[in-house]
């Protein structure tokens, strides 16, 4: 093997020594990418099914107590101005009545909110499962045999480095090595 | 959830191909013609599919936020 030939081999050995650095890096970052994604639509689906049905409950209980301290309040001032001239002094009980009337009802509509939401979130991660499939088929072995594949022309081209090929014309030049030696021996103009 | 998963995903997926195009100026056999064919352009792709779902699902799951869960400044 020629002094050139033999820094073109390293040279090609490096280059495919990026590309696979590059694809075991790309590899890591999207598996860490997928997962992270995985987990938060595992929260989003709790958050919906569990923690938000929970939140809402609690706080209609917490409005329906309140809204019959308020309405019990409104009676009270009713009767106290009863035969008076004061019955705009419960403006104030009759707001807050009215206030909790409101958002009793906004949250009662939230339970509502959140059972259609989980059809269509149901739906909408089945779609994104089935987009992210080759992603994670690339992921479950589509790098790796990639990977492997330049591992082996790595191999090759260290192998016919060792024990030293005449001529890149030479009958036993590597597929994966030759043209590499080619195109550093004769670089475009 | 946030944008940032598909950013994150784009950016991964722009190094290597920036990595195998520089590879490629000095690699132009038939096996990188197989490797890019076989190997990166279907990487590619799925990347582009994937960045996609990412951001379509991120933004449903944004809205079902907004719309399921407490106001943002909850004075009830």
């Amino acid at each position: 093997m020629s002094g050139s030939g033999s820094s073109v081999q390293v040279h090609s050995v490096e280059t495919l020594i990026a590309v696979k650095t590059a694809l075991s890096k790309f590899g890591e970052e999207s598996q860490a990418v997928v997962t992270g994604m995985d987990m938060d639509l595992r929260r989003a689906w709790y958050w919906l099914d569990r923690e938000m049905p929970a939140y809402w409950q609690s706080h209609i209980k917490r409005l329906e107590f309140e809204h019959s301290e308020a309405k019990s309040a409104l009676f009270r001032k009713r009767l106290q101005a009863q035969g008076t001239d004061h019955a705009a002094y419960d403006t104030a009980e009759k707001e807050l009545v009215r206030k909790l009337d409101k958002q009793l009802e906004l949250a009662r509509a939230k339970l509502e909110t959140i059972r259609r939401w989980r059809t269509t979130i149901e739906r909408a991660a089945d779609e994104y499962n089935a987009r992210v499939r080759g992603l994670r088929d690339q992921l479950e072995g589509g790098i790796e045999r990639d990977s492997e594949i330049l591992t082996r022309m790595v191999e090759s081209i260290q192998a016919y480095s060792a024990i030293g090929v005449p001529t890149r014309s030479g009958p036993t030049a590597s597929p994966a090595s030759a043209p590499l030696e080619k195109n550093e021996s004769e670089p475009e103009s | 959830m946030n944008h940032s998963a598909s950013a994150r995903l784009k950016s991964a997926s722009l190094e290597l191909a920036d990595t195998f195009g520089r590879a490629r100026e000095t690699w132009r056999d038939s096996k990188a013609e197989e490797f890019e064919n076989q190997s990166i352009i279907p990487i590619m792709r799925s990347v582009e599919v994937a960045c996609l779902a990412i951001d379509e699902i991120t933004a449903i799951v944004s809205q079902m936020q907004r719309e399921c869960g407490p106001p943002r400044d909850d004075t009830a």
